[in-house]
């Protein structure tokens, strides 16, 4: 209790030095906290994409969705797929911007939906064919704040959202729309981007989709649905590590500025631990204040650069990469582990560096600046 | 109170070489005697009050003060020893200067396991007999040379020691201010039996004292 009441005394005795201290850590508190709330938000949950579809795509095009296909295609589907194909349809697929949102449209006719690209409906009702509506995914749904009702403007032309949905990956941020209405969005110039194939169950689809790989030409490429979102997630988790790699660096310096919290609190403060070793406080004594103090300090500054963090990714809000939604958010460990750090580094500087001054004579101290 | 024999002790130089800050030392002082140490500076005076205070250990030689083998004492033992032997004077008054007078001698009662309240107020006790009692909430900064000694006596003498050790107490105040100490300090010898050894260049000063040494290039002789 004696530590406590001298350490609290002595970061009062002098609240400019306290001040400034606690101001230097807090950027650094924030940092860690935000890097650990973007890595949690590109990592995140992610429905998986199940589905054994086959698509097609433009061959030229790495993105699918700067493509087109050739109507002739579609013919194609049923001659090389025979009875192993139960449903096809052309889809339109682009990536497109919306209130500074990158979002995919995908469009369809609406009576496919369900049957070829496991659309399900959470709420509301399906875009009625050529009607000026639109279903979002959840990804829309907490990027934007869209709901039921809910007005959007797409390329001049306003929709009203009339379901909420939920695809193949839901990180997705994708607005549905009918594949009349989107041809008339577009007026025709842009085709369609995509045929969706669903074997039938039971289907060799491995063999499937060779015999479609084997006859494309250059008039499409083919792959597994689920090939092609992995490929469109690839960037995420790309970020994600390099954001794991900010996460770690951000923790070290988190952990080191507590350290060196401590450590210079001890080197500077030479003279004053001399004097107080003159009057006989015992090693462990004066290592429990300068602990105390340092780790009062650090809880400080982590409790403000927290709420720091926590207000600015509340600002920020929910964000978009690539048409995959970024919640932000500083989950649970992030905040413990903070705290534990720097608790922790304060208490072990105070130590490593006590050992050093205890090591070195009181007079030499003494007569230190 | 005090017993040296043969006392050394060297010190390195940044550059490398040695130096011998005392060579030998014998020294004897009784319980309630006031020893003055006299000579040069680089003599080995301060060497020597550190080393009796526990400060710094000899190279060689024995060392028993206050019935305590200071060359057989480990560090805790050494902070044991000072923290209820030995009240410590500086030149420079080493005074935590982010501290008020009252806690500055209150550390030195905190330091013997007083409560903080109760430490407090026997601090503002002991800075009343050295006459501060109105200067207890001020911070050495704000105090003259003369008060902040005062105060490093107070905290002194704050753990009830056997041994006062004053390095130069009056070597950073002026003549009517180092009058005023060195009443304290015979007061306090006189008055509540505390060993005095005090280390000055000033002879008035050393004048005071019972007995008179003196220490040159690290051999002590009696005057």
């Amino acid at each position: 209790m004696t530590a406590i009441r001298i350490a609290l005394a002595d970061l009062a005795a002098d609240m400019r030095r306290s001040a400034l201290t606690v101001v230097s850590i807090i950027p650094i508190v924030a940092a860690y906290l935000v890097l650990l709330g973007v890595a949690a938000g590109l990592v995140g949950d992610q429905a998986p994409v199940a589905s054994s579809n086959i698509i097609l795509v433009s061959p030229d095009a790495l993105d699918p969705s700067a493509g087109r296909l050739d109507p002739a295609v579609l013919d194609l589907v049923p001659e090389i797929g025979g009875t192993d194909v139960a449903v096809y349809g052309p889809a339109i697929f682009r990536t497109i911007k919306v209130d500074d949102r990158i979002i995919q449209l995908r469009a369809a006719d609406p009576s496919e939906w369900e049957d070829l690209y496991r659309v399900t409906v959470l709420e509301g009702a399906l875009p009625r064919p050529g009607a000026d509506e639109v279903a979002i995914t959840e990804g829309v749904e907490i990027a934007t704040g869209w709901r039921i009702g809910s007005t959007v403007e797409i390329y001049g032309s306003r929709f009203t959202v009339s379901a909420l949905v939920r695809a193949s990956g839901t990180r997705f941020v994708s607005v549905w729309m009918s594949f009349d209405r989107a041809d008339r969005l577009f007026e025709g110039a842009i085709g369609f981007q995509i045929v969706a194939i669903r074997p039938v169950p039971g289907a060799d689809t491995a063999g499937l989709l060779e015999r479609f790989e084997a006859a494309a030409g250059n008039q499409y490429a083919a792959f597994f649905e689920l090939d092609l979102a992995e490929r469109q997630t690839a960037l995420n988790e790309v970020a994600a590590r390099i954001s794991v790699i900010s996460t770690v660096v951000g923790m070290a310096a988190l952990a080191f500025a507590g350290f060196n919290l401590t450590a210079l609190t001890l080197a500077e403060r030479r003279r004053d631990i001399a004097i107080v070793r003159a009057m006989g406080f015992r090693r462990a004594e004066i290592g429990a204040v300068t602990a105390i103090r340092s780790i009062v300090l650090s809880l400080i500054a982590f409790v403000i650069g927290g709420l720091a963090a926590w207000a600015l990714i509340s600002i920020v809000g929910p964000t978009t990469l690539r048409a995959n939604v970024i919640q932000v958010g500083i989950p649970l460990r992030a905040w413990l582990l903070g705290a534990a750090i720097s608790i922790a580094t304060p208490a072990l500087g105070a130590q490593v560096a006590l050992s050093r001054t205890a090591k070195a004579p009181i007079r030499g101290l003494l007569e230190s600046a | 109170m005090v017993r040296a024999a043969g006392l050394t002790r060297s010190y390195r130089r940044a550059q490398g070489s040695t130096v011998a800050a005392l060579r030998g030392i014998d020294l004897t002082v009784d319980a309630g005697e006031m020893l003055a140490v006299v000579g040069p500076s680089g003599g080995g005076k301060s060497t020597l009050l550190n080393l009796i205070g526990g400060l710094d250990r000899p190279d060689s030689g024995s060392l028993e003060v206050a019935g305590t083998d200071l060359m057989a004492s480990s560090q805790a033992d050494l902070d044991r020893f000072r923290r209820h032997h030995v009240g410590f004077v500086f030149q420079f008054f080493n005074l935590l200067e982010a501290a008020d007078a009252r806690d500055n001698v209150a550390f030195a009662l905190l330091a013997r396991g007083l409560a903080w309240a109760d430490a407090r107020m026997a601090a503002t006790d002991l800075l009343g007999s050295v006459g501060l009692a109105d200067r207890a909430d001020h911070r050495p900064s704000e105090m003259s040379g003369g008060e902040q000694q005062r105060v490093a006596i107070a905290r002194a003498i704050a753990g009830d020691p056997d041994l006062l050790i004053a390095d130069e107490p009056t070597g950073d105040v002026d003549g009517p201010t180092t009058d005023t100490l060195m009443d304290l300090l015979c007061g306090l010898n006189h008055d509540l039996g505390i060993t005095v050894i005090v280390a000055t260049h000033d002879l008035s000063v050393a004048g005071r004292a019972d007995r008179i040494c003196e220490v040159r290039d690290g051999s002590i002789a009696e005057r």
